[in-house]
């Protein structure tokens, strides 16, 4: 019997009616808040009028998905050291937002990506480039947690089997279109702020109840942990997960640079910088979510260490071998009210996240694309809000559609995909523009193009695509790149695009642009 | 997605074109911005922005990579016991939440005391120059 089908069995009720307690409580919040005379700038940021305690929590929340919540514990739990990058990584990766992109990023933007990159450069095509690599990102990773949020059917609703998913994603996925389209930022905000809090609350919950079952010792908590894994010292030092081949190794690189460094480009992360009024409240929002996120993944990592201490490695195995299940299994083994408790913060945490990068999606295709790149600018407030609800519910359907097909699927690598894209077209191009006087349009649009092409084709000629038995088509074979993951590769390449792109540039950089631009990041005008 | 207004020769004056964020208007004094990057109050804000922070952030990549690198490339080194449990590898992941937690104190306090003040002087110079 598995985890979820345990759960299911004792905890089902219980949770279902919480649950539905909280989605009317959420739709009722998100009217609430709405204000009645709606702009575009309400809609995407909400007027910037959040305080930097509020942001920084609900960046939190956006920031550290489902993935960091079950996936990293779960690693940690079946490879020992070689899970902790997947902690460290985010942690860097928000203290790299604090450092280089808070501020000057809210000096030097209004809605989207689009509007800092076209404050210097030729507005319109870097608009319409940011836009749809924005898109990309945002979709590819709704797609990734609605996949992972029909795994909490059976705890949540007590139903078991694949229409029972379905029903989960769809549900959830029709909540988050609602609650995005008519609450916009606002209720966005709210939601996040919330699961931020909760999350905290939960992991820090799990966390006491781990250290107190080890008798507080960090020492003897890693010591069982490594004997309860079979593997003994092995779980402690680096080499489980891959072996020793070189092809492993450059995978585990791959993707421990994509979530570090994809992380700070991820666009509905960067959308939340604009909601607070000053630079200076940027930053000390972010100063924030890094002590949060820093704090958190600690956390994490007791309660990965924990499970493989308390359960036993072969025991999660057994479960799922990915080790996603493993945080569910602790939290019932340290009693059925966890269960139901982390079951709310997992329901919490992918409405959050999905409504943050549905809401980001929307404002791409509504700002870059529609007002900027398709009518110039001249799109009245009106139909450039009614364009960006619209597309809530376009890019929210469609997502919601293809995570049903995607359900069987193996589609793990679709997280990886969309921080190698964020972190090749998004990320370059915006340190390049706030930081590089010698940046030209051409740079920015073969760095945001380029990296984005390469990621997609990197992934699709990967093994995660073809060629092996975990992959979406087994059958075919076309895995002409080894590695799962395109981060390492399309990284670099992305920021040397966009340097390669700026010197062949026939064309001059605009002196006088980047001057204006150089003040705003230096002192916030 | 053509550009649809090619200018001809050169960038055409940024001025004519849709800006994203207005109250700033680039092209009414684009000249005196241009002047004014020299302005000594503006290069010690430059240097105290981008080098001290700069080189924190790469020190943090760096000690990244090299830690995963280290992880791949020499296991023997990362598997040495420093006490009970503890071997390199894991001091040293525990070592980059120090040396996390200790940048995101030192960017507050660096922000704090020298950016913020020195933005405030470039934001008063540019007030003088812009009602000259």
């Amino acid at each position: 019997m598995t985890a979820a089908q345990t759960l299911a069995a004792g905890a089902g009720f219980p949770v279902f009616v919480i649950f539905v307690t909280f989605v009317c409580c959420a739709l009722f919040l998100a009217i609430l808040v709405t204000t009645h005379r709606v702009t575009p700038g309400d809609f995407y940021i909400g007027d910037g009028r959040l305080t930097p305690l509020q942001n920084g929590i609900a960046i939190f929340g956006v920031y550290l998905s489902a993935a960091t919540l079950f996936g990293s514990p779960g690693r940690i739990a079946l490879t020992g050291f070689d899970g902790i990058g997947y902690l460290l990584g985010p942690i860097v990766g928000m203290v790299l937002v604090l450092l280089l992109i808070a501020e000057p990023y809210h000096s030097t933007g209004r809605y989207t990506i689009g509007d800092n990159l076209g404050r210097r450069l030729r507005t319109r095509s870097v608009h319409v480039a940011a836009g749809l690599a924005t898109l990309v990102i945002c979709v590819v990773y709704v797609i990734a947690q609605l996949v992972g949020a029909g795994a909490l059917a059976a705890p949540i609703t007590g139903l078991r089997g694949d229409g029972a998913r379905a029903l989960m994603v769809c549900s959830l996925g029709l909540l988050v279109i609602l609650y995005a389209a008519i609450g916009g930022m606002r209720a966005t905000t709210l939601i996040q702020v919330f699961k931020g809090v909760i999350m905290l609350g939960g992991g820090a919950a799990l966390t006491v109840l781990v250290m107190s079952r080890v008798g507080w010792d960090p020492a003897a908590l890693l010591s069982r942990a490594a004997n309860h894994s079979g593997l003994g010292d092995g779980f402690l030092r680096p080499g489980v997960s891959h072996g020793n081949q070189l092809v492993g190794e450059l995978d585990s690189l791959s993707v421990q640079l994509s979530v570090c460094i994809g992380a700070v480009g991820m666009p509905h992360v960067l959308m939340r910088l604009r909601t607070v009024p000053t630079a200076r409240s940027a930053r000390r929002s972010v100063e924030i979510t890094a002590w949060l996120s820093l704090a958190f993944c600690l956390m994490v990592g007791v309660i990965g260490f924990g499970a493989a201490a308390l359960l036993g490695r072969n025991t999660i195995v057994a479960d799922n071998g990915t080790g996603n299940t493993a945080v569910l299994m602790l939290a019932e083994s340290l009693g059925a009210v966890f269960v139901t408790m982390i079951s709310c913060i997992a329901f919490t945490t992918i409405l959050a996240v999905v409504s943050g990068l549905v809401l980001t999606a929307s404002a791409a295709l509504a700002h870059d694309i529609y007002q900027v790149g398709i009518m110039n600018g001249k799109a009245s407030e009106k139909s450039e809000l009614l364009v960006a609800r619209g597309t809530v519910v376009l890019v929210g359907l469609t997502a919601t559609v293809l995570s049903l097909y995607a359900q069987a699927e193996g589609i793990s690598f679709l997280v990886g995909l969309a921080l190698a894209v964020a972190g090749s077209a998004v990320l370059p191009a915006l340190l390049y523009t706030m930081f590089w006087s010698r940046f030209t349009t051409r740079g920015a649009l073969w760095s945001t193009y380029g990296g984005l092409i390469f990621s997609v084709l990197l992934v699709v000629f990967s093994p995660a695509v073809s060629g092996t038995p975990a992959a979406l088509l087994p059958d075919q074979d076309f895995a002409y790149f080894p590695l799962g993951n395109p981060a390492v590769v399309s990284i670099p390449l992305g920021f040397l695009l966009g340097w390669l792109g700026s010197v062949l540039d026939p064309r001059r950089p605009d002196a006088a642009r980047y001057a204006a631009t150089e003040i705003s990041v230096l002192a916030d005008v | 997605m053509s550009q649809a207004t090619p200018p001809p020769g050169r960038d055409a004056d940024p001025g004519r074109r849709w800006e994203p964020g207005e109250p700033w208007a680039p092209a009414a004094r684009s000249v005196s911005l241009e002047q004014l990057r020299y302005h000594p109050t503006l290069l010690r804000l430059r240097a105290a922005r981008r080098g001290p922070v700069f080189t924190g952030a790469a020190i943090l990549v760096v000690l990244y990579v090299s830690e995963i690198l280290l992880a791949n490339e020499a296991g023997g080194f990362m598997s040495l016991r420093l006490a009970g449990p503890l071997n390199v590898g894991l001091a040293l992941s525990l070592l980059q939440c120090v040396t996390a937690a200790c940048a995101i104190g030192w960017y507050a306090r660096h922000a704090r005391r020298v950016l913020d003040p020195e933005a405030a002087q470039v934001r008063a110079l540019l007030r003088e120059e812009g009602e000259v």
